[in-house]
């Protein structure tokens, strides 16, 4: 082998290995979990933002919040490749929002820490994302009380008729109160109410005419 | 040596090609680990298919099968004596573990069994239920650990005369209750219960 042929045979061999490692190296990429993109981008944190959405570069298998700062609460879910955390309530300008998380897919496990703080952030400069979200404000209120289309509603029938009520001081949903009804007629509206697929577990029902004959201080 | 350059970029092409397939035989697929106790013939059904056919047979606790990742799979299993059969989605998680809820007809046993200890916990609480409601049925759920009872009015009609439920738990060999005996159960007034829970109690009967 002259020297023309072996200058030859490295240049392909070294051909070879470039392009193996350039597929590894691109395909190591979707085999490692990372974050792909947060929302909300940077450290701030408008004031109207309600949830913050981690997004990764695989389908995530669990994920969760390891730590939070004191005082904030949240739910959490995951979505494919996201995890969607939803604050219980939004929170006021100059709040510190930090958060561990940690995901894991198929592929591996990735623990990141992400640091907010709260400020007003005008609708156009916010997220494409929030800004459907609160424009759909209207939906949110739906969430909240799933029956507000169909309330009130009077089953004479049943008997039984259903509004919402007074909420107590300080409480954050309305109770659904349920009136004019014999026990008969609470089934029935229990029934209706699942009718609308709504679970009444979740629901702070209460009965106008109807005393507990087991709770109530005077019969027990 | 034209020769053996030739054959270098073929064994380098060759090298490529199985390369690619291995890493998109590992992307493409996703291992499912089954872990299985008190069950027999676990198997992994395809789904979302006419035929459903058996994608794998799990031979034993802890084996892992690789399956495609773009089909959607369910393990199916046969509970052992006392315990209930049932099917599992595999959905997201890549480590399913089968632990079967009790069986129907153990549970009618368990509740023939616990029932005097149950109504004894409720009329303990609240003497005028033996006596205004009949405590003689109920359900059961995660392994007797929970106990929703049925409290059936056995007085006159009346606008009060409605039936109520009662959640109770087993804690230490005792029933506790967990909730007032009411029409509904609701995670406002109880939210240390788990919702499924509740939700379970007011779809039971």
């Amino acid at each position: 082998m002259d020297i023309y042929q072996r200058r030859r045979v490295w240049a392909i061999s070294l051909g070879v290995v470039l392009i193996i490692s350039l597929i590894v190296l691109y395909t190591w990429n979707s085999f490692v979990l990372n974050i792909t993109s947060v929302d909300p981008a940077g450290n701030t944190l408008p004031t109207a933002q309600q949830t913050i959405t981690v997004r990764y570069n695989q389908k995530l298998v669990d994920a969760k919040v390891t730590s939070v700062s004191q005082g904030i609460t949240y739910t959490s879910s995951v979505k494919d490749d996201s995890f969607i955390i939803k604050l219980g309530e939004l929170v006021n300008v100059g709040t510190k929002v930090d958060l561990t998380i940690s995901a894991t897919s198929t592929q591996g496990n990735l623990q990141s820490t992400l640091s907010f703080t709260a400020a007003y952030v005008p609708l156009e400069n916010m997220s494409e994302a929030q800004q459907t979200l609160l424009a759909n404000d209207s939906a949110g209120f739906d969430k909240g009380y799933p029956l507000a289309g169909n309330i009130p509603h009077i089953d004479i029938s049943g008997p039984y008729s259903i509004d919402y009520g007074d909420g107590a001081p300080g409480a954050t949903a309305l109770p659904l109160v349920i009136s004019d009804s014999t026990p008969h007629g609470r089934i029935a509206a229990i029934e209706w109410i699942r009718s609308q697929g709504v679970d009444p577990t979740t629901i702070d029902i209460r009965y106008d005419e109807y005393v507990n004959p087991l709770t109530s201080g005077a019969s027990q | 040596m034209k020769k053996h350059g030739i054959i270098y970029a073929i064994v380098g092409f060759v090298a490529v090609i199985v390369g690619i397939g291995i890493l998109n035989y590992f992307a493409s697929t996703t291992a499912y680990t089954i872990t299985f106790i008190h069950t027999s013939s676990v198997k992994i059904i395809q789904m979302k298919t006419a035929d459903n056919p058996v994608a794998a047979i799990i031979n034993k606790s802890g084996d892992t099968v690789r399956l495609s990742s773009n089909l959607s799979y369910m393990v199916s299993y046969i509970g052992s004596a006392g315990y209930a059969s049932g099917t599992v989605v595999l959905a997201k998680e890549s480590n399913v573990s089968i632990d079967p809820d009790f069986s129907e007809e153990k549970y009618t046993a368990l509740i023939t069994q616990e029932l005097p200890s149950i109504r004894a916990a409720i009329t303990e609480r609240y003497p005028k239920a033996g006596e205004l409601f009949t405590i003689d049925q109920g359900a059961m759920r995660e392994k007797g650990l929970w106990f929703v009872a049925d409290l059936v009015y056995n007085g006159e009609y009346s606008l009060n005369s409605d039936n109520l439920r009662v959640l109770l738990k087993q804690e230490n060999g005792h029933w506790s209750l967990m909730t007032e005996p009411d029409i509904i159960l609701t995670t406002i007034h109880y939210p240390r219960v788990p919702v499924a829970i509740l939700s379970w109690a007011n779809s039971a009967f």
